[in-house]
């Protein structure tokens, strides 16, 4: 019963959050098709590697 | 904990909009993070309670973004809320090993983490994004003296230093 009770709480809190995270999500592939639409994709293992050659150059190489 | 996010969607693309999921999200701050610590020749922990927070700040700041026709500046302020959100939470923990004092970049990452993770992050999808578009780097080798500088500026100025990111690490910038 109580389970039963907590479900629709549970479901709302989720739909809460999922609300900002869906906007936030629609905002930055709007930036992603107008601004870059012309970029060649990066595959995800990919970027982390780019990350952390940026980086370390950025902060100057040592 | 790097090892659980590793192993997480290495197929596909990246896009901009990953950075609304939390292990993409995630995985970002961790590659910016071990890139920091590569650099100074550190240990580094994350915390992924603290990460939570700063994607959910991420999350509110762009959901509350309000654009008509996208445009570099929407982009510019999607850096500048990845900044603003990282600098607010305790998500990279750096120790430095060996018992030399530390050079000066390693004790502007020591005294002030959390900036220089997050400046490091925003200016990381910065200048990937715009090295992509226009082929050319923004970005020039930063001294520790300019690196600890933006780490002040950004821990006593928040969100109005955040927005300064490109400024602070001296990034270009391809549009008008």
């Amino acid at each position: 019963m109580f389970a039963r009770d907590q479900q629709p709480r549970e479901r709302a809190e989720a739909a809460a959050g999922a609300r900002p995270v869906a906007a936030a999500r629609a905002v930055l592939a709007a930036i992603d098709a107008k601004v870059f639409a012309d970029i060649r994709p990066v595959p995800f293992y990919e970027q982390s590697v780019l990350i952390r050659r940026a980086v370390i150059r950025l902060l100057g190489d040592g | 904990m790097v090892e659980a996010i590793a192993l997480h969607a290495d197929l596909g693309a990246w896009t901009l909009a990953a950075l609304a999921e939390r292990a993409a999200f995630e995985r970002h701050a961790v590659a910016v993070a071990a890139a920091i610590a590569d650099r100074i020749c550190a240990k580094v922990e994350i915390d992924v309670g603290e990460c939570a927070g700063a994607f959910a700040d991420f999350v509110e700041a762009v959901a509350g973004h309000q654009t008509g026709e996208p445009a570099p500046a929407d982009f510019i302020a999607v850096c500048a809320g990845l900044v603003a959100s990282l600098a607010r939470h305790h998500v990279a923990r750096y120790a430095a090993g060996g018992e030399a004092p530390p050079d000066r970049m390693t004790g502007a990452v020591l005294t002030y983490p959390d900036e220089v993770t997050a400046l490091a992050s925003g200016a990381a999808l910065y200048l990937l994004r715009v090295r992509a578009l226009t082929g050319v780097d923004p970005s020039v080798p930063l001294s520790p003296l300019i690196v600890e500088n933006a780490a002040i500026l950004l821990r006593h100025g928040g969100n109005q230093a955040a927005i300064r990111f490109r400024e602070l690490l001296q990034l270009t910038t391809p549009w008008a």
